[in-house]
């Protein structure tokens, strides 16, 4: 495939959450892009409606919620409009893999690390084959062997020492950092178009999350993946992303390749987030935060969301709802004075 | 690389003996523990042993010795038909434990199917099957165990299924709950964003999850089925006569308690042994499995 090409593409995707009688939007409007081995940051405060696209993707939302608008295209197929059947057995694990939030649990602790590994590639390269060929057991052993092979070989790649070793060993036995790793080294044994990564290094300590994000990204050069990287640490966007989209109430409010976005944020929501870094403070002071919180889904209105704890806003943006800007080919913002605000 | 693989599996035996020794030394110091394990292997070696324990024929009457007195030859006397009382408690052991161990094992059957059916599936099939859980749950045992028994007669097959079904509508809401709280896992979500079918979710992920913490719920049914098997006994509902129950022998010693006072007491001491073996055993292991309690037991 063209290097230049769309991997995936999102297009005015908007999601609804029923509860009660109630209609909330969660995500309104959300376009965006990714090209192949780029990464694709997401961030904003809890709320935002992360994780709701996140799970939109493999279409895996709850019960109350509905994708109302807007088409999804990975490799230039709409998955809105495949089955459900086709899209568990095409893209679900194939085309497209999650690493989940708690990702430190996300493996069954019945069964050893190894098995779980050997399934997904069984699951993986499950082809028909004649009745007669799978009697043959020889050639089923050698096949067993060399997948084993495989998934010991992707756990050294992961840095796991002792690899044959730990292969047949339970998940209570691995510390938090190596059961991330295990996951990950699952995820790109998948070989995914696009991986889906939320949230994956939480809980574990400043060191050892460097260490995991460092092998992260050098799998992503390996690996050619396009990732979409969620979280609420900025810090983490700086090191890994491409490029960041800041998502505020359920609107991606600016988007931008990574440096200009520090460089040169524009607008009010990204400037209050990067302010809010501890690095940005001065040493002594109290950490900056943002007044108020985000609002509801049900309290959300067509107009800029974050008018009410917008220390910029003006007349305009209580009247009618912003329009996106463009700054360049890659800066958008959903701003009514992002020229103004400096 | 051979060497490394071998130092490693030699750590991890080590590593295995001295979990071992640390169960070993729990073991050791918790009472309960010692005490249950006891009882309960010495009921098992006497449902075993029992053609080899026992000094007479349980079945055979001696109508001229009848309601005899403790002697060397019945060392625990005779029943009203002159039937050594030893023979007929060993002998009695051997119904109570069949029927406590294969009726729990159809209860878990049942329950594991329905239950872990229930707790994933949701909807409608989860209230269908809820719905079967709670009209049996809703007639106190005992009552309903009468009814049916009346109504299709007392053998000890159909004591079994009887006693299967009842007590499953019962352990099964237990293992829906489990079920549901295992559903939430993680991992569990990890399977379904790998595109895993419902069917694997089910055997492969589920299943082998919620046994293990079931197996323990289910390890109480055994003397509550033997407990419930010697009621009936008593009540005349039980194992059909001939066989030897300790429900039926307390029957007996019941019913002649003016003449045989005596009668009543072995199968008595029987039952409230077993029972006190098996909750001790049940509550010993409890204790040694919980890493922080198996900590105290052995510092202390």
């Amino acid at each position: 495939m063209d290097k230049d090409q769309n991997v995936l593409e999102m297009r005015e995707v908007s999601i609804i959450y029923r509860v009660g009688n109630r209609i909330g939007k969660a995500v309104d409007r959300v376009s965006f892009e990714i090209k192949k081995g780029e990464v694709l940051g997401l961030a904003g405060e809890s709320g935002c409606g992360k994780s709701t696209l996140a799970w939109s993707i493999l279409r895996l939302l709850p019960g109350n919620a509905r994708i109302v608008s807007g088409d999804m295209i990975l490799e230039g197929k709409n998955l809105l409009k495949l089955s459900e059947r086709a899209l568990n057995d095409e893209v679900r694990g194939n085309k497209i893999t999650m690493i989940i939030q708690n990702t430190k649990d996300s493996l069954n602790p019945v069964f050893t690390v190894g098995t779980q590994m050997f399934d997904l590639l069984r699951f993986h390269e499950q082809e028909k084959q004649s009745l007669i060929a799978s009697f043959n057991f020889f050639r089923r052993a050698k096949r067993n062997k060399e997948r084993r092979f495989r998934c010991i070989k992707m756990l050294e790649e992961m840095e796991i020492a002792a690899a044959d070793k730990r292969f047949s060993e339970y998940a209570f036995q691995f510390s938090g950092g190596m059961r991330q790793r295990v996951i990950m080294a699952m995820n790109f044994m998948a070989n995914p178009a696009v991986l889906i990564a939320d949230e994956p290094t939480t809980g574990l300590d400043v060191s050892v999350e460097a260490y995991v994000l460092e092998l992260f990204k050098s799998k992503i050069r390996k690996y050619e993946t396009a990732v979409i990287y969620i979280t609420h640490n900025l810090r983490i966007l700086s090191e890994i992303a491409d490029k960041v989209a800041i998502m505020y109430a359920g609107t991606i409010v600016e988007q931008a390749p990574v440096e200009e976005l520090f460089d040169n944020p524009l607008h009010p929501y990204t400037k209050a987030l990067i302010k809010c870094l501890p690095e940005s403070g001065v040493l002594g002071e109290k950490l900056q935060e943002i007044p108020g919180q985000v609002p509801s889904i049900f309290e959300r209105t067509e107009n800029c969301k974050f008018q009410p704890r917008c220390p910029y806003s003006t007349e305009i943006c209580t009247q009618a709802p912003p329009r996106t800007g463009k700054v360049s080919s890659s800066h958008f913002v959903l701003c009514h004075n992002f020229l103004t605000v400096q | 690389m051979r060497n490394v693989a071998q130092q490693g599996h030699k750590e991890f035996q080590k590593d295995m003996n001295g979990e071992f020794n640390e169960y070993l030394q729990a073991f050791r110091k918790s009472t309960k523990l010692f005490i249950g394990t006891i009882l309960v292997v010495t009921l098992f070696i006497v449902v075993i042993c029992a053609p080899v324990m026992a000094p007479h024929d349980p079945y055979k009457m001696d109508v001229k010795n009848r309601l005899s007195n403790i002697s060397r030859t019945h060392l625990l006397g005779t029943d009203h038909l002159g039937r050594d009382t030893l023979s007929q408690i060993i002998y009695g052991s051997r119904t109570s434990i069949f029927i406590g161990v294969i009726g729990t094992s159809l209860a878990f059957i049942i329950a594991l199917s329905l239950g872990t059916l229930a707790g994933y599936a949701r909807g409608i099939i989860e209230n269908l099957i809820l719905l079967y859980f709670d009209a049996v749950r809703s007639f106190p045992a005992i009552i309903l165990i009468l009814v049916v028994i009346s109504a299709i007669g007392s053998s000890v097959t159909n004591i079994i299924i009887v006693f299967g079904f009842i007590y499953s509508s019962l352990l099964g809401r237990t293992i829906r709950a489990i079920t549901i709280s295992v559903c939430k896992e993680p991992f569990i979500e990890a399977a379904i964003t790998l595109g895993s079918k419902k069917r694997t979710i089910l055997f492969r992920h589920l299943f082998p999850n919620v046994i293990g913490p079931s197996l323990i719920v289910t390890g109480m049914y055994v003397p509550i089925m033997i407990m419930s098997e010697a009621g009936l006994s008593f009540l005349g509902l039980g194992v059909p006569p001939p066989t030897p129950s300790w429900g039926t022998s307390i029957r007996y010693g019941f019913e002649n308690i003016m003449r045989a006072p005596w009668l009543i007491l072995p199968p008595s001491i029987a039952l409230a042994l077993t029972m006190l073996g098996f909750n001790l055993f049940a509550e010993g292991l409890r204790d040694v499995l919980n890493p922080e309690k198996r900590g105290e037991l052995i510092i202390s």
